[in-house]
């Protein structure tokens, strides 16, 4: 099993510390993960990205051969990654902020990351809804481990994003197989 | 905490890179902030602290540079962290340390250039630096990490290649090793083998500051009690300038001497599948990931192709470069620059070289490397 996962945002929503919690969570279960990190010389605002392997063994080469997963929290990331997908890759993006073109649509979850953080009172959490909704659409990890990795990061903050890591989830559920 | 506990990590290279050297004994830092490094220097900031250590955010890499050597003779174990535009500016000062004998420890990350060029993406164009980039004849000791569990394993190598050869060794990463987060494991602290300084801290007569007729002179640590003079002119075994030629001799030859003397024990190399092949890529850093896997599918068809990586750049892997060139007909050398190393790879096998340049910006695609094997031995 190798997977490549792209997530992509713009600076300060959180896209690198989400690829870092998925992969911690990731390899609690015992998998191989590698995440290479880029971002455009700004601060906040331009661009960022992650992309991920995941395999049962150990990885040599640092790029996805194929995006099997796209995760997006800004309308570019969706645009400029459009000829990177393949016909299966499943694609989670924020609500509010990406529009998905109708040929996307039936491989396209839409979550309103934002939305749920405000409403669970931790507006910077919305990356760890959409980490939950991760984990809940495509069961990469486990539940459990998700947990983990977010007590490990934030262990000042934990209820507080185990809350929209568990809301995540349960929406991610409501899609995944 | 004080040492980073022994287990299993999802880190970056940059927290890996840190943390080694806080293994290694590194007690001092000063930098300038810089992509892609500049999260070391984060770290740094509020790790030193922690154990009693120092640090200084400095005015510029000139400073930085000038800084740790002034820790080291003060007995501290000390880095800084950089890129390449950084890089540039502290050459003036490392060879200050080669001649002043200070142990200290220098990464640089690389990232596109020349001058600021591509601030947040790969590139591999200061490896000659690394080299040759200090005036006056140096013998370098430059390490090439290609994993985040090597960016911690070679910080340690170095720090203790600096404390025994006493001249600044540098840890030549990249933007995408640097920051590439995977597994790292951590053993324990005793597992480790850490070279510790010792300091004279009395003058015995006339002993001097340097004993030529030795390969390693311990240091004596400033304001501890040992009087000396540490100068950047040429100097005698006192630590006195001079202008003789005859003195410039027994000085460069001791600095030259005592890495070339102990090159074997220095060198140190990756082999993947060499054992037969008649072409080997020889790739270092990052390159040498998508080398691996080219490598990998090629023997799939059959083709006898193998991957050779020097871990250290300098001082070059000479006796198995020539080694090889007997029995491989033709070198490829991929590099995230338009030709460096592969002049070296030249130079040293007598042998067949293609350089392939791949632009910095990007880690290179494994396929243009498979068909250039093909090509080679179809």
């Amino acid at each position: 099993m190798r997977f490549g996962v792209r997530m992509y945002g713009m600076g300060g929503q959180g896209i690198i510390t989400l690829a870092k919690l998925v992969g911690e969570a990731t390899v609690e279960d015992g998998k191989f993960v590698l995440m290479t990190e880029e971002y455009s010389p700004y601060v906040t605002g331009g661009w960022s990205k992650a992309n991920m392997v995941i395999s049962d063994d150990t990885v040599d080469y640092p790029i996805p051969e194929q995006i099997d997963y796209l995760v997006t929290l800004s309308q570019e990331g969706l645009d400029v990654n459009v000829s990177d997908l393949i016909p299966n890759t499943k694609i989670l993006t924020e609500l509010s902020l990406v529009s998905v073109p109708d040929e996307w649509k039936k491989q396209t979850t839409e979550i309103s990351a934002i939305q749920i953080s405000k409403e669970l009172k931790n507006p910077k959490g919305a990356n760890v809804v959409m980490m939950g909704a991760f984990s809940g659409l495509t069961k990469i990890f486990s539940e459990e481990s998700g947990r983990r990795a977010i007590t490990k990061r934030f262990p000042k903050y934990v209820d507080a994003n185990i809350a929209c890591f568990e809301k995540g989830f349960e929406e991610g559920m409501k899609f995944g197989r | 905490m004080n040492f980073l506990p022994p287990g299993k990590y999802f880190a970056d290279g940059n927290f890996a890179l840190t943390e080694g050297a806080i293994h290694a004994g590194c007690r001092f830092f000063a930098g300038y902030p810089i992509t892609p490094s500049s999260e070391v220097l984060e770290r740094m900031s509020i790790r030193l602290p922690e154990i009693g250590g120092h640090f200084i955010e400095m005015e510029d890499e000139i400073a930085s540079m000038a800084a740790i050597l002034g820790a080291s003779n003060g007995g501290s174990k000390s880095m800084t962290a950089t890129s390449g535009p950084g890089f540039s500016l502290m050459q003036e000062n490392i060879g200050l340390g080669v001649i002043t004998e200070t142990p200290t420890v220098v990464l640089d990350e690389m990232r596109g250039g020349p001058s600021t060029g591509i601030p947040t993406r790969v590139g591999q164009g200061d490896v000659m630096q690394t080299r040759w980039g200090s005036h006056g004849d140096l013998a370098p000791i430059t390490y090439a990490p290609n994993s985040v569990q090597e960016s911690f394993d070679l910080e340690i190598e170095a720090f203790n290649a600096a404390e025994t050869y006493r001249q600044p060794v540098i840890v030549a990463s990249d933007q995408v090793v640097g920051h590439l987060t995977e597994i790292l494991e951590v053993k324990n602290m005793e597992d480790y083998h850490i070279v510790q300084r010792e300091t004279r801290k009395t003058r015995n007569g006339n002993e001097g500051v340097y004993d030529y007729s030795r390969d390693f002179t311990p240091m004596f640590a400033a304001g501890t009690g040992f009087r000396g003079n540490v100068d950047s002119l040429t100097h005698d075994e006192r630590g006195y300038p001079s202008n003789e030629s005859s003195v410039e001799k027994e000085m460069l030859e001791h600095l030259l001497n005592k890495v070339r003397k102990n090159e074997d024990k220095i060198v140190k190399y990756e082999e993947f599948l060499v054992e037969d092949s008649k072409l080997v890529v020889v790739a270092y850093g990052i390159t040498s990931r998508s080398v691996k896997r080219a490598v990998k599918e090629a023997r799939k068809e059959g083709l006898k192709v193998g991957m050779f990586r020097p871990i250290t750049l300098w001082p070059f892997p000479e006796k198995r470069i020539r080694q090889l060139a007997e029995q491989s007909k033709e070198f490829i050398v991929p590099e995230i620059n338009y030709g460096q190393y592969s002049h070296s790879v030249r130079e040293y096998s007598q042998t067949e070289t293609k350089e392939m340049h791949f632009p910095p910006g990007a880690v290179p695609d494994y396929r243009v490397i498979l068909k250039e094997i093909e090509r080679c031995l179809k």
